[in-house]
Order: C-alpha cells, then structure tokens, then sequence
C-alpha cells in the first residue's frame, strides 16, 4: 500500500506491505538504524521515535498508522561537530548532555532515550526529576541504572534554558565534605502527580577518597567522555545488525515443544518446497562435532556436550532445524511445515531429582567429553570439593554452630540488544562473523571445528555490543547463520526475539545453597562450610567455572579472627547437575552473587543471634591486606592453583564511608527511625553486605595491545579487548593517553576484529580495565620510547649534544628535554615517517597477571516494608567499593549504579519459573520485570582508592562486584525492619509475608 | 502476496461496515504483534473518538481516548483513575494504546479495569449505541463479535475513589489490586464498590463486600468478603493463600479511609 508522511521534517512517500511494522520500515526500506530492535512487544522502548512529537514504540505499530502523520527519528538530531569545510551545528544540546555526563554505556536504548528526552523538553522546559523520570520510564536501560540519564538530561534542560552548568570535572568530593549527607540527591519525588517539585544536581562526579598518586595523572583518573559516545547519540549505524547486504538471508529456528525427547522423525520436504525457503538444516545435513557453547580459553574447563543440531532435545527451547528463507514472514511459515516425530523421555525440571538413583540420563551421548569430575551417568556437569584447613577441628572449637539454606532463583541477562549475527564469505571464500560477543576471539576458535573450516579461514568482528552482562560469553547463535551461509552460500542474518532470549538463551545458575558455620560467642568464626547444588540445565557451559567462583569468591571473604586468620577453616562442595531447563551459563558476578545471598544473609542471622554489631562482626573475621587468599592455593577455574597474597584491600574505609553516607550510626537499632509516621503498617529498616569479587583469572587471561603513531602525532590502538557497552575502549584509551603524554581524542582506538586486532581473551571476568589496560600501558611504553629516542636526537642535533633518551619527558603532545625545549609529536612523526632514518613508531604488547587482586565493597541498603502485604520497596541503595584507582569517574561509577540495577531486580523481582511441562512462565519484559526510570530508589556511589602494585597505574576490578551485595543488603534491611528472615531470592511480597507468619 | 488489509476509515458508519472484514486497530500494540491471526484490521484513529468530557457527573471517555492522554487529565479525572492508567503499561505504550483497546485486551492484572469497574463503567457499542456494563462485556469478550464497534465509555463519578496494589516493584503487574469506590447515592442507598483485581481474565466485582458497606458501614465484613473471594485464588504468580490475606488487608485499609 502507499503511504506518505512527514519523516524528520521531510515530506516522503512510501509502498510498503500493509502488515509491515514501522520498526521494519524505517531500519530496513529507510536504512534508519538509530531505531533499535529489543523485543517485539514494545515493553522495552529500543524502537522509539517521536509521532506527532510523542514518543511510540513502533515494533508494536503498523507503518499504515503512521501515515499523514508527523515522524522524527534520533537522525534528525545532530551532528558530528567536526565535518572539513563545512559548518555544523554540532550535536543537540540533549545528545551533547548525554554524551558528557556518562549517560551512554552500551547506546543502544540512548536514541530512543534522547528522544524521549526530546519530547519532554519540548513540553516542559524545566522539568522536576520526577517529571524526568517518568518520560524516560518508556525506555529499558540494563546498563546505567537511568541516574546519568536523569541527569543528562536535567543538564540539557538548564543549558537549553541558558543557564550555566557546573562542569563536569567539578572537585572531588573530599574529606571533610566526605561525610557530609548530600545537599541534593536523586531522592524525592517518584510519581508525576504529587509533588513534582525536587531538583537533582546536575554535577555527576561519584564520591572518591582518592589515594596518594606517586606522580599526578592528567588523563587517567578524569571524567572523559566515552569515545564512542558522539556516534552512539546519534544512533549511528555502529551495531551488528546495522548493516544491509544484497541478498542477506533471514535465519529462523525451530525449537522443541518438550523438555526432553529423542527426534524419531524429522520431514522437512514441504518447508524446502515453500518458495522463498533456501534452506532448512536439521540435524540429518551437519556433522556432528561436539562442543561447549562457553566462551572459554583452550582448553576449556568443563564438559563438551553440545551439538549445533542433535537427534535428541534436552529442554523445552532447544535445536530443531534451521531454515534461512528471503523474508522473516517466509522464514516462519517454513518452520511450521516442518513435521517432526518426538519420542518423549522422561525429565528432570527441579535440580533435587537430577542425582536421585533412578533419573533419567540427560546426557547419554557417546561423543560426550567430561571435564574433571563430570559423570553424565548420574548427572554430573562437575563437582567440586576443596576443604581449606579443618572444618570439623573448626566446628569443634566453636561456641556456636549455625546452619541455614539459601535459595537463588534463574535470571536472564536482559540485555537491550538481543543475540544477533551475520555472516557472509568474503571475496577470499573466508566467512566473515559479524557478531554481537564479549569473545570474538573464542568465537573463532571454538566456530571452526563445527563448521568444518580451520580457524585461519574465519574472521570475526565485533562491532559495538548493545550489552552482554556475560551473556554474550557464549558461542550461542554463530554456529546457526554460519551453516546456513555455508549451506546457501549468501549472507546471513539470524537475530533473537526477547522471548527466545528469556527460552533459548543463557541465564544465572540457580542454586540452593546450605551453609553451616562455627563461631565463637565473641564472634570469631572458627569454620565455615558451604554446600551448594548448582542446576546448570541442559547443557554444562559455564558449569565448573561459575559455581567454583561461587565459594572461591564468596567464602574467601570471611577468613575468621585470630589464630584462624592464618590457617582458617573452610569448605565449598558443589554439585553441578543438568536438568532439562535452559542452560545457565555467564552472568556479571559469575556465581558470586549466588554465592553471597547464602553468605551474606547468613552471617546477618548470626550477628543478630550472637546480639553483635553488624558491622563490626563482619570486619572482624575479613580477609584484610597482607594475608593469603584462602582459596588461592585450592582452586583456580579447573586449572592449577597458585598462593596469592592479597595487597590491598580498602573494606574498613567502605564501610566507614558508606555507613557515613547512608547514616547508619542514626537509624541502625533506632526504633523511631523505624516507624513510619501515619502509616502503622509500614517499617523501615538497614542493611549491609561486604562482598568481594576477582580481577580476571590469574595465570590464564591474557589481552594484547598494539598502538602506531600518524603522522599528526595521533595514534591508532587497536585492542582484541571488547567493549560490550562498558566504555573499556575508553579506559584503554585513557591508559594509553597518559603514557604517551596526549588528550584522549589523540587516540584512535579499534575493537575488535581477529583479522587485526591482536588477542584477547575478551570481556569477563572483571579483567578488561586491568589485563587489557595493562597491555595498552606496555605497549605505549615502546612508543613511548621509540619516540623519546627519536626527539632526543633531534633536539640533541639543534644544539651539537647528546640528550639521554631517558631524560625526555612526554606531555603536552610534545617531547620535551630537560632544557625546556621541545619537538611536537607531530613533529616526531613526520621526522619518523618521512625525513630520516625511517621507522614505523609502534608498540605491540601483552599482558597476562600472575594475581587476581579482588575489588571490595560495602553495600547498604534501606527499605519499606509493608507488614501486612509483605510488599518491600527498596528506597536507597549506597556502595562504597575499592576499586584501585579509578581510571575514568564516569565510566566507572556507571557500573556501579548499572549493576546494583541489576541486583536490585536479583532482589526483589527478577525470576524464572519452569511448569511441570518445562516451559518458562517468563518470556517477556512483562511477566520479567526490569526496573525502569520511574520506579528506581536513590543510587549512590562512593570509591575508595587503593593503588594495587600488580598494575602499572593501581587498577583493579569494578565490573562485577556491583551484582554481588544488593540482594543480601536488601534481604538483611527487610529483616531489620520486621524480623522477616527471607531465605529465598528474589524477595517478593508472599515470600515476606510467609516469613512473617514464620513460615518462610 | 500479502493477504492483509489496513483499513483507515474516517466515521463510525463506515467503520461499522469494514468490521465484516477485519477487526478494529486502536492502538495497536496488543493486536501488532499478532497481526498474523486476522485478516483485515480498521484504524480507529481518524474517527474523533478521543475525546474526554465530564458531562452531568458522568466521565464520557472516548474508546480512542489514549491512556496517556488519560493520565495527563488532571484537570477532570480522579487521581485513582489516573495512576491506574500509568500503572496499566509504560510511558511510550501509553502514548499509543487506547482506553478502548485496553478493556478489550486487558486480564485480570489489569489497574484500569479494576477501577473501571469500581466506577460501574459503560461501554457504549455501535451500531445501536447499546450500552452494557463493562462487567457484561468482559464477559462476552472472548465470544469475537466483530461487527461490534466500542465507541465510548461512561464512568460514573465517584465522591472517593481509591486503588492500591501489590506488586514486586513500584510498576510492576499487580499481585493482588483493589478499587474500591462510593458512588453518588441513588434515593437511601450509598453506592459502594469494591473491586479485586491480581488474577485471572478479569478483575471481579466483591458485591457480598459492596452490600456490608452499603447496609452497615461493616468493613471487617466487606474485608472478609474479598477474603472468601479471593480464598482459592492460585495461579503462578501467588498462592490463594497469600491473594485472600492481601486482598482482605487491602480491603480494609481502603475502605477505613473511604468510610471515615
């Protein structure tokens, strides 16, 4: 049918099919990208643009609708500032506001989020935080937590007003001021209606307690922007699935409608047939090559279990047949003319069964690789059992032994930007995968032997990633467009639906967890022992590495006081079985968080049954600086152990800080703070939890580095570490910037393409800022001094002397010798380049850590609760986390607010819940709630610095220690405020209310 | 070949006729992703149908009337009604979806039909211009008559209306949701509503509780109406165990504060 409308101020006509969705129109007959694709039910606000200058969500709109009508998209929006001759107008004042304040980690909701920005804007010049909140609440963030784009854009507002704005490298915030309660804080208002009238600060800088620097930093440690935040304000075409090919191919999967069954008979004559249809695979037409769908180093730490198509189905979601067809439309009918025979089995959907004598076998394959101690006989993914010490000499000494059980339920990454792939053969018949993964390299690797072809003829590129959270740590949907283009020999594209990613994809490991633990009366902990049944589902990827982290990180926290500080008492057993539910695999904190709602909540019971100080007891039996990581020498991801000393450890200042910060001293055993005035159902209550967490795998994660100057003297960095949305291109760039002694826009930096990028093991384990940085550094230390001998010969030869390369000094662009002359790099690089003894300056580096040096951190938090519901709001979230020096303010404090966002739905929503079919009652973001703008409690971060000497500028962790204390803090602050002792996550208002009648 | 058609029809007449080919496209964002199951639909946009008036104490709602819109209403529409409207679905989609749209798609977990009910709502139904209680046309629902067109509904104007829910997050689908509301009097009687919502394919109406409010000002009776009414009221999100407790609580608090 024929359409006309207004597009972005221009009149256009259009002959579109009359069923097609204006998402489909504007990305595919228009080549608009900046309208993003995140589910097909308009819960998640990607695919927004403004209608008659309202935002509208228009997966879930017919492009008929839209005609006569007014359309704007984020391309009308702005502009590069920088265009040669011409003038531009620059970026929108709104783009510019979420560019500078860090309110774009992944970009891909932030077109959709500036327009609605925009929206509002146009209606209300000076809005209320409230008023903020609510016209971003149509739009889903998983990455920033929404404080950076609520502040974003109450900037834009003031600075479209014309009023001044604080800059956004104001002071730090610093003892005495330290302490001090915010004046202004993202508290207040939560609803539009009553009482719109509290204003944020538009200063966006965390708290930092920084520490000494030996000499000063002029790019690490500032609030740069992203570098990649100008193209993805303006929804440049920078993901994935933002690219046209001629005669690209739509890939489908068919999935099975039962939890475990053998394929008696698949016909795929009539779905061949159809026209339009290029291919249909099952599992007849492919080879069969086992593996693990984890993204790992070789070799890999767990069991190979896996096949692109099998003849038998192992869960309701898993592999039938492949089909790549011209159109999406054609690509679906062809699946529903597959007729496919199923020989049922019996299955195991509750994690408790999987061991039982008499289960079923989900694992019966001949080809099946175990790792360790996997036994697929009895359905054993891997088993794990370290004792450290004597648990039972431990118990025996004890005053006190307390036990509980702790459950943690299945939770999906939520990324915003669904699994998606292209792939095609290049001119040199090599497939080219352009992918949306945290591990282009491993993608290689583990691709080849399941399509036949030797890792030599696959590039992988990884273009920018629309979040991962660990999901993408998976070669999970590579594997179907490669058959297919191999099959078909054209491009294809294969992308998931939201709810494919909630069946089909990975997710947390469930697990019910028992601890038992033995302490003094004065609170000592003698013995601490952790047993964990992890379900892994019906594949084993991830299986061993995540659960081991489960006790590696989290029982290693508390170590015992006195004598036990030095030989403590602690054992971890695990379990971890398939069942015929959807894999779990790598999500951020990588079983940490599983692992600290048992510890966490756990020490909280015994606190208050010993009648001690929350926080005091804890401090008293953590691991500090200067001690052995208890796990260290007993464990280390399957792979062998080595002892590591902890350096540094800043946790007595998170909890000083963050108790300050939230008042605990004033509210913690105050009965009247409790209370709710008016309101006699309701109670407030505080909590805490300390957690730790790792940076990367030590011995084992390895990120390489390369850097060469241009002749302006600016540099290209190409990396293999990959930015999912985290800003570590920024960081790296940062690294290197400072050693080389330019701003940061002088640095070029690339990730990531295994045809060109040097490797890297990619993006987990809390490694990139730290690995991949300490790579950068070293590779501009060659630079650097390549290019310090080159300017002391040239400002040697000025004046008929020898200048030691040593005693130049990189800053400023310029090479400076000790008598305050100076060449420009520009200089340098021509000279270099051109006009003597010619060399290419470059550096090529790798880094690989001998320690994992754990982040810390002190979470708290404060809640209501509803006595008579159950219903928990959480109102404040505070965590103080010793991070090392922190690179990049923005970028960091990003994580942490992003993550407790996570967490906070870990805590009290987030959950998926298989029936007795084995299907999943979640399969969109409204039975799977995530937090949005509107609903959010107060966010606050604070860092307090160490300098950890294994990195070159004191680095450490901050990616995933922010999933880790939330649920537990929550669950503590619920106890507090009205004994309800929650054992089970996610907190939900029946769960409250069962532990208030005391049957929790 | 595509077999679907896009109807935009610009009145109600010719919209009644286009009915015998397809279904009635409000927002869309219910009917969107499922477009495959039907084989015409007929945009309501152009038909004028989005007005919101109050007239003679009635609220007069377009049934294209956008929930947004609804919200934004300060001016005209009780405060219950237009946090239920924001609680019904998020900002953008409430930029689309219609209050017409809304009831016919709506479940049992819905806050607009649980205090469109406590407001004895009117659907208006063309050709014919019927008007059935909303209750009577959630029931017909499933039974697709698509010759039918939803113009409007009426709500009667409440001298207190109040909705309250329990939910996992502030904005999150309510477990268990009550409205409960006192109507303009009728000769002696009060008209008193009470509503529970949190389960099934629609809210439902607690009459037993309506009446002892009605007869005695009883509120621990109309409490123990909705508890017995929600007393097996299981699904996957709750146990009827917890659903009859809170609805009972819910009850008493919003009705405490309606009868004093």
């Amino acid at each position: 049918m024929h359409i006309q409308f207004t597009l972005n101020g221009e009149p256009i006509e259009l002959d579109i099919p009359p069923d097609m969705t204006l998402l489909t129109v504007l990305r595919e007959q228009l080549g608009l990208f900046g309208v993003k694709h995140g589910c097909e039910t308009g819960e998640c606000g990607a695919c927004a643009i403004l209608l008659d200058g309202m935002p509208v969500n228009t997966c879930v709109m017919l492009a008929a609708q839209v005609d006569g009508r007014e359309v704007i998209t984020i391309e009308a929006l702005g502009e590069h500032p920088e265009q040669g001759w011409r003038r531009t107008g620059g970026l929108d004042p709104i783009q510019q506001a979420f560019v500078e304040t860090g309110a774009i980690q992944c970009g891909y909701c932030t077109p959709a989020m500036i327009l609605a920005a925009r929206a509002l804007l146009d209606r209300i010049p000076s809005p209320s935080e409230g008023q903020v909140r609510e016209a971003l609440s149509g739009v889903l963030c998983r990455c920033t937590g929404y404080l950076k784009p609520v502040q974003a854009v109450l900037r834009a507002a003031a600075v479209l007003r014309g009023e001044a704005v604080q800059p956004i490298e104001g002071p730090i915030p610093a003892p005495p001021d330290f302490f001090q309660a915010p004046s202004e804080g993202p508290e207040g208002d939560k609803d539009i209606f009553f009482g719109p009238e509290v204003l944020t600060s538009t200063g966006v800088m965390p708290r930092i307690q920084v520490a000494p620097r030996i000499k000063p930093h002029n790019v690490v440690g500032r609030p740069e922007a992203k570098v990649d935040a100008v193209k993805l304000a303006q929804g440049k075409p920078a993901f994935t699935a933002d690219i046209e090919m001629r005669g690209m191919l739509i890939a489908k999967v068919l999935y099975s409608p039962i939890p475990h069954a053998r394929i008696k008979r698949i016909d795929v004559t009539d779905a061949r047939a159809l026209p339009g249809v290029s291919a249909v695979l099952t599992w007849e037409d492919l080879p069969r090559v086992v593996y693990s769908t984890a993204g790992q180093s070789d070799p890999i730490p767990g069991p190979l279990d896996s096949f692109s198509l099998d003849n038998k189905v192992r869960f309701v979601g898993d592999r039938v047949a492949f089909v790549a067809a011209e159109t999406e439309r054609i690509a679906k009918q062809a699946l529903e003319l597959i007729e496919v025979e199923y020989e049922p089995l019996p299955a195991i959907l509750d994690s408790d069964q999987a061991l039982a004598e008499d289960a079923p076998q989900i694992h019966d394959e001949p080809e099946y690789v175990g790792f360790a101690e996997s036994d697929p006989k009895r359905n054993l993914a891997a088993e794990i059992r370290i004792d450290i010490g004597d648990v039972e000499v431990g118990f025996a000494e004890a005053d006190l032994i307390i036990e509980g059980t702790y459950d943690v339920p299945k939770v999906q990454q939520a990324h915003i930007e669904p699994h998606v792939v292209v792939t095609y053969w290049d001119e040199d018949d090599r497939l080219v995968v352009r992918t949306s993964t945290q591990v282009p390299f491993h993608i290689r690797r583990q691709l080849a032997p399941v399509l036949g072809l030797p890792p030599k003829r696959i590039r992988v590129i990884k273009p920018r990633i629309g979040g991962g959270f660990g999901g993408k740590q998976e070669v999970l949907i590579e594997d179907v467009a490669a058959h297919l283009t191999i099959a078909t020999g054209r491009p294809v594209r294969f992308e998931y639906t939201r709810a494919e990613e909630f069946f089909a994809s990975r997710s947390r490991h469930p697990m019910r967890i028992r601890m038992k633990t033995g302490v003094k009366r004065d609170g000592t902990i003698t013995a601490n022992e952790m047993y964990a049944l992890s379900d892994t589902g019906a594949y084993g990827c991830h299986a061993l590495t995540v659960t081991g982290n489960t006790g590696h990180k989290a029982m290693a926290l508390y170590v015992g006081d006195g004598r036990y500080r030095a030989s403590p008492n602690i054992r971890f057993y695990a379990d971890i079985v398939y069942t015929n539910t959807a894999p779990s695999g790598a999500y951020r904190g990588y079983g940490v968080p599983q692992g600290f709602w048992a510890v966490e909540r756990h020490m909280e019971i015994i606190a208050r049954q010993l009648g001690l100080d929350a926080l005091a007891f804890r401090l008293k039996n953590a691991l500090r600086a200067g001690e052995l990581h208890p796990f260290s020498a007993a464990w280390s991801e399957g792979r062998e152990p080595r002892p590591e000393t902890i350096n540094t450890c800043g946790l007595e200042d998170c909890v000083e800080q963050g108790s300050a910060a939230i008042g605990w001293a004033e509210k913690y055993g105050n009965l009247d703070w409790h209370h709710v005035p008016g309101k006699p159902y309701l109670r407030r209550g505080i909590g805490v939890a300390l957690v730790m967490q790792g940076t990367a795998i030590p011995y084992l994660d390895m990120g390489g580095a390369s850097i060469k100057i241009n002749d302006d003297g600016s540099f290209n960095l190409l990396v293999g570490a990959t930015d999912l949305g985290t800003g570590s291109d920024t960081v790296l760039a940062q690294q290197a910037a400072e050693v080389l002694g330019v701003p940061l826009e002088d640095i070029i930096i690339y990730s990531s393409d295994t045809d060109f990028t040097p490797f890297d093991k990619g993006a987990y384990a809390s490694s990139t800022t730290y690995i991949s940085g300490g790579a950068v550094v070293k590779a501009a230390q060659q630079v650097a001094e390549r290019i310090r001998i080159r300017a002391a010969r040239m400002l040697g030869e000025e004046i008929g002397e020898t200048i030691a390369p040593d005693e130049i000094q990189l800053a400023d662009r310029s090479a400076r010798a000790p008598d305050g002359r100076s060449v420009t790099l520009t200089e340098v690089a021509l000279n270099a380049l051109h006009h003597e003894n010619q060399e290419q300056i470059m550096g090529v580096a790798s880094f690989m850590s001998p320690v994992s040096p754990p982040p810390f951190a002190a979470q708290f938090a404060e809640v209501t609760v509803d006595i008579e519901t159950g219903q928990v709001t959480v109102d404040t979230l505070i965590m103080a986390v010793d991070a090392g020096v922190i690179v990049n303010p923005l970028t960091a404090s990003g994580q942490v607010e992003g993550g407790m966002t996570q967490a906070l739905g870990y805590a009290v929503c987030e959950e998926m819940c298989y029936d007795e079919s084995g299907r999943l009652r979640e399969l969109d973001f409204r039975d799977y709630h995530i937090f949005a703008a509107h609903e959010m409690p107060e966010l606050q971060t604070i860092f307090v610095e160490t300098v950890e000497p294994s990195h070159p500028f004191g680095v450490k962790a901050v990616a995933e220690i922010p999933t880790d204390g939330v649920a537990p803090a929550v669950g503590n602050a619920v106890m507090d405020a009205c004994g309800a002792n929650v054992v089970k996550a996610p907190i939900t208002p029946e769960r409250v209310w069962r532990a208030l009648r005391g049957n929790g | 070949m595509c077999p679907f058609e896009y109807h935009r029809p610009k009145t109600v007449a010719e919209a009644l006729e286009l009915l015998d080919r397809g279904v009635p496209l409000a927002g869309g964002t219910e009917l969107t992703p499922r477009r495959d199951e039907v084989p015409a639909v007929v945009d309501l946009q152009e038909l004028g149908l989005d007005y919101i008036e109050l007239r003679d104490d009635i609220f007069v709602i377009g049934a294209a009337a956008k929930l947004q819109a609804m919200v934004e209403n300060e001016e005209l529409l009780p405060s219950a009604l237009r946090e239920a409207c924001r609680l019904e679905a998020s900002l953008n989609l409430r930029n689309m979806a219609t209050l017409g749209g809304t009831i016919m798609s709506a479940d049992g977990r819905s806050p607009v039909v649980t205090v469109l009910l406590a407001m004895e709502a009117l659907v208006v139904l063309e050709p014919g211009s019927e008007a059935v209680s909303l209750e009577e046309l959630l029931e017909q629902r499933d039974q697709a008559n698509h010759r039918r067109l939803i113009t409007e509904l009426k709500l009667k104007r409440p001298e207190i209306l109040r909705y309250e829910q329990v939910s996992r997050a502030p904005t999150d689908r309510p477990i268990v949701c009550v409205a409960v509301a006192r109507l303009p009097s009728e000769g002696s009687e009060k008209g008193y509503r009470v509503v529970l919502g949190g389960l099934g394919s629609t809210p439902i109406r607690i009459q037993k509780a309506e009446t002892s409010l009605a007869e005695e000002e009883d509120i621990n009776a109309a409490a123990e109406a909705a508890r017995q009414a929600y007393a097996s009221a299981d699904d996957v999100w709750a146990s009827g165990e917890y659903r009859s407790h809170t609805a009972g609580v819910l009850v008493k608090r919003l009705t405490t504060e309606m009868i004093s």
